[in-house]
């Protein structure tokens, strides 16, 4: 073997070393790049299309609410929150942190369901109390998929799409208005009934006077827990 | 050999990097706000839609309190440029129900007319230009020519 001979082995040597070295390189920087540009652009790992769009309620700009995109196939149900002017995106759990209006879901058939409210009302009854939900403002054939009638098919790259609901119907109105009266009634009947038993108190004082009487005497025991039955079942019924 | 092939690569990541990031931006070509009055003063409120006369998305706006609006398709800001025909349809303040039977409220009482709400009708058709477009919206109670009326029906 010559001097020659080794040279150009070991050159060889060194190629193969260098190629391998830098296709490994490459690799991680296809890597990096291709980690880089997901979590640009939201990691939803195989999500590729943005849907954004505007939901228009009697054809005004709807102030509030909420869009689920049920997909038609097995992809992930994906989720819409309608700003103040009409406008949403829709994300995959909780979608692109960085621009939520950059969020991806998964092309495919999708139906829509929308669901439109009024702001919350404080709750005048009890203060401190979680404040009511606001009042339904769509027609409820919107809120099922059955009967929604929003089929969308989403594209890979943006989808911008319109939304148009409508109202309740003047049936869905006399519905509700029938449904509060019906509570109404049952709210005076559990009252009355509640009425014979000595002021009815708040549940957590009810079983310290129940514990409290134990001792005393067992039939003020029934009565009492009766008493904590009834006012627990109350907000049920 | 490799050594080549991987040189390419090279060459080709800034590239690789251009499209990643364009891919992530992606505005509109064309902007519109301005004013909406109606008898000569500034709408308070409303909601006014651009229809496209050409396949593409509407866009929408929303009338501020000092009647200028700015044009949105989706969330983003602006539109494709093209013909549009405008609406605007302006209420007054819904009144709430107070009967605490958690109804919807009722709807305000119509301030714009009618004409201007439906795109049949609208006489509001406007092109928009690539680049930032100023559209004054001057509506009147005077209805157009070829108004018709819809009849009254019941729901």
């Amino acid at each position: 073997m010559t001097f020659q001979n080794l040279m150009q082995l070991a050159k060889s040597k060194m190629n193969d070393y260098v190629s391998k070295w830098t296709l490994r390189f490459a690799g991680m920087l296809l890597c990096v790049i291709a980690t880089t540009s997901l979590t640009g652009c939201g990691s939803e790992t195989d999500a590729t299309a943005i849907v954004q769009g505007t939901v228009t309620l009697d054809g005004e700009l709807a102030k509030s609410g909420g869009i689920v995109f049920h997909s038609k196939g097995s992809d992930p149900t994906a989720y819409g929150t309608i700003g103040g002017d009409g406008s949403f995106a829709m994300r995959v759990g909780r979608g692109n942190a960085d621009n939520i209006d950059r969020s991806k879901i998964y092309a495919g058939e999708y139906t829509a369901t929308v669901t439109l409210s009024g702001p919350p009302v404080a709750n005048e009854e009890y203060p401190g109390a979680p404040p009511t939900p606001g009042p339904q403002l769509s027609s409820s054939r919107y809120a099922n998929k059955a009967t929604s009638g929003l089929d969308y098919t989403i594209k890979a790259g943006m989808n911008v799409i319109t939304i148009a609901v409508e109202s309740p119907s003047e049936e869905e109105l006399a519905a509700m208005v029938e449904a509060a009266a019906a509570e109404e009634v049952v709210a005076e009947v559990s009252e009355d009934e509640a009425e014979p038993e000595a002021s009815p108190k708040p549940t957590s004082e009810a079983a310290t006077q129940a514990v409290e009487t134990t001792d005393e005497n067992d039939g003020a025991v029934d009565e009492a827990s009766d008493a904590v039955a009834e006012t627990q079942e109350e907000p049920s019924s | 050999m490799s050594v080549i092939s991987s040189s390419r690569f090279f060459s080709a990541s800034p590239l690789l990097l251009l499209v990643v990031a364009t891919g992530c931006s992606g505005t509109y070509d064309a902007s519109v706000s301005g004013t909406v009055t109606f008898d000569g003063s500034p709408l308070k409120s409303g909601s006014i839609s651009f229809i496209p006369g050409q396949p593409g998305p509407a866009s929408y706006a929303a009338v501020l309190g000092d009647g200028s609006y700015t044009v949105n398709t989706g969330r983003e800001e602006g539109l494709p440029p093209g013909s549009y025909t405008i609406t605007v349809m302006a209420r007054e303040k819904s009144i709430e129900d107070t009967s605490g039977r958690g109804l919807p409220p009722m709807p305000g009482k119509q301030i714009t007319p009618t004409w201007y709400a439906q795109k049949k009708s609208s006489p509001l058709k406007f092109t928009v230009e690539a680049g930032s477009n100023e559209i004054n919206l001057e509506l009147t109670s005077d209805p157009p020519p070829d108004w018709n009326p819809p009849k009254r029906r019941k729901r």
